[in-house]
């Protein structure tokens, strides 16, 4: 059991709020120093993960739900973005947020019938509501264009520069959000069905109805970002609805360390980067990346944030001693 | 007529590979209560060993598919003593584990084999002709072979004395213990059965689809899709939803389009995730 006194004791809330200001400047400072296109790109895609891991941790690192089928919103709002803006005309601007709302519609529908199930079952419904989606992308190729997805969609911002800061800055919003949430009685709420969920409904609250909240804020946060992907690529592809990505996804979080706002921030930019510098690798980069994730679960399985912070201890015990 | 002898057919045949990988799945959930996501692996593997015993080093089809069920099945059981057992109580961690191996075994067989399909030779040539519809004997010997072994299954779990403890483990686990059976143990033999059957259908598709690294999926979602309509655990259950996924799979597929099969299972796992939780034949959903 969590702490409370670690999760909402002043020392911590401004210790965390120091380190949210941290990465909020370093984020923003960071292109006087990058300037090159290529790391900006991957910054951008850094940063899109970041907010995917993130999302997904809401419900599941909170309340203990795994979510499989995340792509289904990624694409399911990447797709109706694209659609939107080349079949009605809107802009990001517009997209943006309705390939939210829909993914959040998308949440509702599946929470409120699925919800109520627990454990794998959860797991496997989500899934399959991923894989329907993809299939779907592949059957009517006349619509969404099949395994080439969909070209032509206007740009985010028309320099990596500028994509780099509409990401990275929807990035901190979210990590703030997400960061007043855990602090609020919602927050508490999540993690207190995560510890015992019939305890929870025990003691007077409707767990399905948050869970179902979770679900769609969780579903939002994905489709802004599927939507801001699809535009920043100015392409859409199956590939965005397809379960790898939900894998993809769930592991960045789980590596960096489920429940905590910080763990999948750190697990999306460690795998991302570690992903992009392993391409000299040729054919074994994906080998030897696989065979990392599955050491650190196996050693680590509380995630990378647990092995640092145990670390920090031990070096501040020493320092005293 | 040559429609119904295909539907016929070609759904007792896939209907009996579906359950003879589910039941294994299913075995491991009932006894374990594990979701091993790198069940798929296993069928995988026994593509993979096939080939290269019978293909590159040239051993007999007998031997061979011995060996590699063999090998699947220490797979099985060192990811179950080394990867499952630390953390057997955290359902999401299992998941998460199984899914990471499931992930690094394709990886590795894109390695060692590269991406394109390894073929290997039918183990029986020839094939029967039923009113217009081609079959061959590979497929004809691996719904017996599937029958056979799930038949098998079944007397070793209701018959012997290492079966009927793996239901006792299933049933209440402490009181096993205070009769004399370790659980550890039986959870170790459950892993190496259920590893060894879906490598036997991984052994029997080799010849009929291509091994390929990306194949675990297919049979992965398959086996899920049993196991949730037939009830996870439930190896009845598991028999009569592999058989119905096989018959209405081909139907869909012979009577409106080859794309639709996919949907087939994908529809009915959410349906009777909706409305019936427990599936056919489960016991208790939770």
């Amino acid at each position: 059991m969590a702490n409370l006194e670690d999760l909402y004791g002043p020392r911590v809330y401004y210790k965390r709020l120091f380190g949210l200001l941290i990465l909020s400047v370093s984020v923003l400072l960071a292109p006087i120093v990058v300037r090159d296109p290529y790391y900006l790109e991957l910054l951008f895609l850094c940063h899109y993960y970041v907010i995917l891991a993130c999302s997904w941790d809401l419900l599941t690192g909170f309340t203990g739900n795994v979510n499989f089928g995340h792509a289904f919103f990624i694409g399911g709002a990447g797709f109706a973005g694209a659609l939107l803006n080349l079949h009605v005309g809107w802009g990001p601007w517009l997209t943006l947020p309705i390939g939210g709302l829909v993914a959040a519609l998308c949440g509702l529908l599946v929470g409120s019938f699925t919800l109520r199930l627990r454990g794998p079952y959860f797991a496997a419904v989500t899934f399959c509501f991923a894989t329907l989606l993809y299939k779907w992308i592949m059957i009517r190729y006349e619509i969404f264009g099949g395994e080439e997805g969909l070209p032509g969609i206007d740009w985010l911002m028309e320099t990596p520069l500028g994509n780099y800061y509409f990401s990275g800055i929807l990035m901190l919003a979210v990590i703030s959000f997400l960061y007043l949430l855990s602090k609020s009685s919602f927050g508490l709420i999540l993690r207190s069905i995560g510890e015992n969920e019939i305890a929870s409904e025990g003691s007077g609250i409707n767990t399905t109805f948050y869970k179902i909240v979770a679900f769609m804020i969780s579903a939002f946060m994905a489709g802004v970002a599927g939507a801001m992907y699809g535009h920043a690529q100015m392409h859409v592809g199956p590939e965005m609805a397809h379960d790898s990505l939900s894998a993809l996804v769930l592991i960045m979080a789980v590596v960096g360390g489920m429940g905590s706002i910080i763990g999948p921030i750190i697990g999306a930019y460690l795998l991302t980067l570690v992903n992009e510098s392993l391409r000299f690798m040729g054919e074994f980069r994906l080998l030897i990346y696989s065979s990392a994730v599955v050491a650190v679960i196996l050693f680590a399985p509380k995630g990378l944030l647990d092995i640092i912070t145990r670390g920090l201890r031990r070096l501040a015990r020493q320092e005293t001693t | 007529m040559a429609t119904l002898i295909n539907i016929l057919v070609l759904g007792a045949i896939w209907g009996a590979l579906y359950t003879l990988i589910a039941v294994g799945f299913t075995l491991i959930f009932g006894v374990a209560g594990i979701i091993n996501l790198s069940h798929g692996t296993f069928y995988m593997l026994g593509a993979y060993l096939a080939y290269t015993f019978m293909t590159l080093w040239k051993i007999n089809v007998p031997m061979s598919a011995l060996m590699a069920v063999g090998v699947t099945a220490l797979v099985g059981i060192l990811i179950d003593r080394f990867g499952i057992r630390p953390m057997r109580e955290r359902h999401v961690y299992v998941l998460i584990i199984t899914l990471a191996l499931a992930f690094f075994f394709q990886e590795l067989m894109y390695a060692l084999y590269g991406p394109h399909g390894k073929a290997v030779k039918s183990f029986v040539s020839g094939e029967i002709i039923l009113a217009n519809v081609h079959v061959t004997h590979q497929k004809i010997l691996t719904f017996f072979v599937s029958g056979a072994l799930v038949t098998l299954l079944w007397f070793f779990i209701k018959k012997t004395k290492t079966g009927k403890s793996t239901s006792a483990v299933a049933q209440n686990r402490d009181a096993a213990i205070l009769v004399g059976i370790r659980p550890e143990r039986v959870y170790l033999i459950t892993a190496g059965i259920s590893a060894a059957l879906a490598s036997v259908a991984g052994v029997f598709i080799a010849p009929i689809l291509e091994a390929v690294p990306t194949m675990w999926v297919f049979p992965l979602f398959k086996a899920f899709a049993v196991v949730i309509i037939g009830g996870l655990g439930s190896i009845e259950g598991a028999i009569i939803a592999g058989m119905l996924l096989g018959y209405s799979e081909t139907m869909v597929s012979v009577l409106i389009s080859a794309n639709y099969p996919d949907m087939v299972y994908l529809v009915a796992i959410i349906l009777v995730l909706v409305l019936r939780p427990r599936g056919l034949m489960g016991k208790r959903a939770h």
